[in-house]
């Protein structure tokens, strides 16, 4: 009985995550078709991945990978610096006060991006903040940082308190103390805030396509897939290079976490023997 | 004490310095893109995918030899006019250029946004009298359609001329893009626009139409319907003071009296539930794949998608066609300097590149769309038939297509099949075949190479445009610049789009009520309703549930401190 | 717990905690700065025509459009639909993960397609609709938005559910409760405010999107945040404003519903959102 329960519940997860990945297995495929409309026209061809770097658009998209990550990356280290040291502060709050923080955290993380698209716009236009990169990155940090204050907050609730207290009685300063004995204790926190960042950063589109103005000429990877297609359709390289970064990605979070079992495991044979 | 304050005082510097940082970084940024080293700048706004970037750097080149002074381009896009006037209207883009089409240029102007490119060029003629002669090379046909409609606008009492504030870029046609084993010539012929709508009563054509999504085109395509199928209100235009059967084809697209939108709101909607849906990207992936047979398209898109498309030899037929049906919209992009500009100069001196007849053909090249040069002008230039020849619009003369002759010193070429005469450059020659004694026709034997390419002779290599071993096939010249697709008549049929003014809203609320339809329908209304009071009901229960609890729990609380 | 200031004089561990709060400091402005003002400012555009007059004409332009109210039903019903579908998939989906000792890996694998563009991934869906030959409408629009928005909902719940002690369900069952009953009085209780986040998490950004109904549905199916991007890209910020302004009022009830439930479940506010 149990073991036919199990089969089912296996059967289910796998049956959604076939779904899950149906598409994603068909942008694998078609990237070796060198066409960008599902046809194998040409039959298998490695053209699509030689395209990313031959292609007479392949200057703009590298463009736009570059300012993706410039983007990602300027605005999840800004927002997990200041995510970090606000869920700090956050946690040395009152009650009320806390309350109100983390409600005015969570909006963020709730309102609908287009809202914050536009409402961003408004404010930028009035103000008359400079086109660009000011504009994108800002956006980017204001919707970014929530994520890391509510993952570092975790760490710090389960943290014994004591510890942190103790070092500061036996005579560190408090910038020791926060260096040794607090980060080391919430850096897993940090990490998964600045990864979040980083990703959430990334695959943003809404956002970016409202605030990114039109005397500069930035464009992401998201903003150039959209306005790609409008006359020649969609060029083969987006298959190829989104193929990239998915299997690359997979990659990385299976080695990360066979590491983690592995580890895993040997402290459990360790504290066996 | 102190100490630690002093420590908070320094780790708060550190963490308001990283919230600045952006607007540290981006003041950099900006700056550097305005002093650039000394550089002047360029911002050109531009449709997406609407040329051949080669041209930018080029152009930078360019400047630099005629002026001396370095030039960096800061290239932009937008995707719809709509987009590039909100931008621009709100009047804090800093972009010098844009490419919209006429009557987004029409609503510029009446802004009062645009700069007269005629005292520019007067006015920077005085120190480059070279830099803009290739503005002469635009088709005048083309601008002599614009002066008709927008010849003299009347601004604020004043008039205005619209050719003094642009220079057209490209432009094309509305009209149908087809599949040619599913709809007949005959057919578009009987029912023109009627097949959006499948006047036709083609079994095959239910639910596969695609509409464009975009109110201007939609708009135009359903009041020549109307025009056609008598659909249009009675009684008399507010606007134009006459029948709404009498109006031109102009004024059919520019009508926007409430009886016209009624109407063609009433049209629309009751196409929305027949056809498969609206596009303005996929639509050419869709007819080459066959998911849909029939797309409003412009004639660029259009082109593209029939090269494309398949070619059945057995009958010399592409899987896709395009037909303009008689009344129509002619549509122009052009280029128009912003007043705000900081960089005319370049600015002018970049639309002057683009008039060049190689800039023109290599973005047919890249777009595919027409270029508003002269084909007059191409058809002579060597740039031009280079960049043609390079994406293989143009290819080289074969023996086995054509022989050549020479006919009072002049080299003709003769296709047999088709039975024409044509010279170097692809026109037509009158030919008179005199059998008699006195024949000027004789046939040249031209070196060819293996596979029967003529090389081009010694003789002609200096006279010849082109700096080839071949000679360039003269009827690929001719099948380029007579298509009637690529290079259709301009008539009194063709209507130009004008900008609406304030009817616009109404115009958009109402292409909006047509996209969104009836609605969901009334079954489906009561499920809703029932869920959110359920989950109403839920929510609430739960919630009077925990404020029963809430009490008591406080108290624990209290006890626990 | 309240500090003042005149305790935290007498007492040196206090002072410290005290200087900490000023951490926060530098994001509160930031917030303040560039997502309550952003947001004040939206009201005020909702109440001004374009030429930046006091007006009300935008309300009465809104709310007396038909189109705009049945885009409104239109997405609220696909907003509904789609939620619960995702509840239903990602309930049981979570909670068998939840039970099983590599849950918090596997989950990882439910989440990872998000990291190929979604507009990239919505074509793949409809080039898989168009060779099964199905219609696109409502039908597909559904399934594009329940595959867009499931990690949304299976991950906070299964962070709700794997957090759950598995004492409470092992002292129901010592006490004699049958597998439905320990999920109808432990589990399924002490899952609601996963359940209340991961509603929110999909209802909000499917009612809100724009590009993806467009595409599955051919343009056919329109929905709020396509009808907010067309209002603004025409330059209707008025009307635009309101319907933002309409969004936000969702947003609210959402943060009103998560915190009145984070605050019971004691699981802290919001905590259980990501």
């Amino acid at each position: 009985m149990v073991k036919v329960k199990g089969f089912f519940e296996k059967a289910y997860l796998f049956v959604i995550l076939a779904i899950l990945y149906a598409p994603i297995l068909l942008i694998i495929i078609y990237s070796f078709s060198n066409s960008s409309n599902f046809r194998f026209d040409e039959g298998f061809t490695f053209e699509a991945y030689i395209s990313i770097f031959t292609s007479e658009k392949s200057p703009a998209l590298w463009d736009a990978v570059g300012n993706t990550f410039l983007i990602a990356a300027v605005s999840s280290v800004i927002a997990t610096v200041m995510g970090t040291f606000a869920a700090i502060g956050i946690f040395a709050m009152g009650r009320k006060a806390r309350r109100v923080l983390e409600n005015v955290n969570q909006f963020p993380i709730i309102n609908s991006e287009i809202v914050m698209a536009v409402s961003l716009m408004i404010f930028f236009v009035t103000f008359t903040f400079p086109e660009g990169y000011l504009r994108l990155i800002i956006a980017h940090i204001a919707f970014c940082t929530p994520y890391v204050v509510l993952s570092v907050l975790p760490k710090l609730e389960s943290m014994d308190p004591n510890v942190y207290e103790a070092a500061l009685d036996l005579g560190a300063n408090p910038f020791k103390a926060l260096v040794k004995v607090l980060f080391p204790m919430i850096t897993p926190g940090i990490v998964s805030g600045f990864v979040l960042a980083f990703t959430l950063s990334m695959d943003d589109f809404i956002i970016t396509q409202i605030n990114k103005g039109a005397s500069t000429g930035i464009n992401t990877l998201s903003t150039y897939i959209y306005s790609d297609a409008r006359v020649q359709g969609l060029e083969p390289f987006w298959y190829a290079i989104f193929s990239i970064i998915f299997v690359v990605i997979l990659a990385l979070v299976l080695t990360l976490n066979l590491v983690k079992i592995n580890r895993r495991k040997q402290k459990a044979q360790e504290g066996a023997i | 004490m102190k100490k630690r304050r002093t420590f908070a005082a320094i780790v708060l510097a550190l963490v308001c310095i990283c919230a600045l940082m952006p607007v540290l970084s981006a003041c950099n940024t900006s700056g550097g893109g305005i002093g650039g080293g000394g550089a002047d700048t360029l911002v050109i706004y531009n449709w997406e995918d609407y040329i051949d970037t080669g041209l930018l750097n080029e152009f930078e080149k360019y400047y630099r030899e005629v002026t001396g002074r370095s030039l960096s381009i800061t290239y932009s896009t937008f995707d719809t006019n709509e987009t590039m006037l909100t931008q621009v209207m709100r009047g804090e883009t800093a972009v010098d250029l844009v490419c919209p089409s006429e009557y987004a240029i029409e609503r510029l102007m009446r802004a009062g946004l645009l700069a007269n490119q005629t005292k520019l060029i007067e006015e920077f003629s005085a120190d480059y009298p070279e830099a803009f002669s290739n503005l002469a090379n635009v088709n005048q046909t083309v601008l002599d359609k614009i002066g008709e409609t927008f010849g003299s606008m009347d601004i604020n009492g004043e008039s205005y001329d619209m050719r003094d504030y642009m220079v057209p870029y490209m432009w094309g046609t509305l009209g149908l893009l087809y599949n040619t084993k599913i709809i007949s010539e005959e057919e578009l012929e009987e029912y023109g626009w009627g097949m959006l709508w499948n006047e036709s009563g083609n079994p095959d054509l239910e639910n596969m139409i695609l509409m464009k999504d975009s109110v201007r085109d939609s708009y135009a395509a359903v009041v020549f319907y109307m025009e056609k199928y008598g659909l249009l209100p009675d009684g008399i235009s507010a606007t134009y003071g006459k029948p709404f059967s009498e109006l031109t084809a102009n004024e059919l697209i520019n009508c926007t009296d409430p009886e016209m939108l009624d109407a063609a709101e009433r049209l629309l909607t009751e196409q929305r539930e027949r056809i498969s849906g609206y596009e303005v990207d996929f639509g050419k992936d869709d007819m080459i794949n066959e998911i849909v047979y029939l797309d409003l398209a412009w004639s660029g898109d259009a082109l593209w998608a029939i090269e494309e498309s398949e070619y059945y030899e057995d009958t010399d037929t592409y899987q896709l066609g395009y037909y303009v049906p008689e009344k129509s919209n002619i549509w122009y992009d052009g280029w128009a300097i912003l007043e705000s500009s900081d960089s005319k100069l370049a600015a002018m001196m970049f639309i002057d590149y683009m008039c060049r007849p190689d800039s023109g053909a290599r973005n047919i090249g890249y777009i595919g769309y027409t270029s508003a040069v002269d084909q007059e002008v191409m058809k002579y230039d060597y740039g031009a038939a280079q960049a043609l020849l390079d994406v293989e619009y143009l290819w080289y003369a074969n023996e086995e297509e054509c022989s050549v002759y020479d006919y009072n010193g002049k080299m003709v070429f003769y296709y047999e099949g088709e039975g024409y005469y044509l010279d170097l450059y692809g026109n037509e020659v009158d030919v008179e075949v005199d059998v008699t004694d006195e024949n000027h026709l004789t046939e040249l034997a031209l070196e060819t190479d293996d596979e029967g390419y003529y090389l081009l002779p010694e003789g002609l290599k200096d006279s010849y445009p082109l700096d080839e071993e071949y000679i360039v096939c003269p009827d690929s010249i001719s099948l380029f610049y007579d298509d009637e697709g690529r290079y259709p008549e301009i008539t009194e049929n063709l209507g130009v789009m004008q900008d609406y003014g304030a009817a616009n809203e109404d115009v958009v609320n109402m292409w909006q009520r047509a996209k969104a339809g009836g609605g969901v329908p009334s079954s489906l209304w009561w499920c809703l309703l029932a869920i959110v009071l359920f989950v109403g009901a839920v929510l609430g229960v739960y919630f009077l549930k925990e404020a029963l609890k809430g009490r008591p729990r406080r108290l624990k609380d209290a006890d626990r401190k | 717990m309240t500090n003042t200031a005149a305790a935290s004089v007498s007492r040196p561990k206090r002072r410290f905690k005290l200087t900490k709060r000023v951490f926060s400091y530098p994001y509160v402005l930031f917030m303040l700065l560039f997502v309550v003002i952003p947001l004040v400012m939206i009201l005020v555009n909702a109440f001004l025509d374009t030429d930046n007059n006091l007006t009300l004409d935008n309300f009465a332009d809104f709310f007396t459009d038909s189109s705009s109210l049945i885009i409104l039903a239109n997405s609220l019903l696909v907003g509904v639909i789609t939620t619960a579908i995702c509840l239903i998939i990602g309930y049981p989906l979570s909670y068998i993960l939840s039970k099983m000792p590599s849950g918090r890996v596997l989950v990882l694998f439910y989440v990872l397609p998000m990291w190929v563009n979604f507009l990239i991934r919505t074509l793949a869906t409809k080039a898989i609709f168009i060779a099964m030959d199905v219609n696109l409408g409502m039908g597909t629009v559904i399934f594009g938005m329940v595959y867009n928005y499931l990690p949304f909902m299976i991950l906070p719940l299964h962070t709700t559910l794997s957090s759950i002690d598995r004492s409470y369900i092992e002292a129901a069952q010592d006490l004699g409760a049958d597998n439905s009953t320990v999920f109808l009085k432990t589990v399924l209780p002490l899952s609601v405010s996963g359940i209340i986040s991961g509603i929110t998490m999909v209802f909000i950004p499917t009612i809100s999107t724009f590009a993806i109904s467009q595409l599955l549905s051919n343009g056919k199916i329109f929905l709020f945040g396509d009808s907010i991007q067309m209002k603004f890209e025409q330059g209707l910020y008025g009307v635009g404003s309101i319907m933002s302004l309409v969004m936000l009022v969702f947003v609210l009830v959402s943060n009103f519903i998560i915190n009145r439930a984070g605050r019971k479940s004691g699981l802290s506010i919001g905590r259980s959102l990501w």
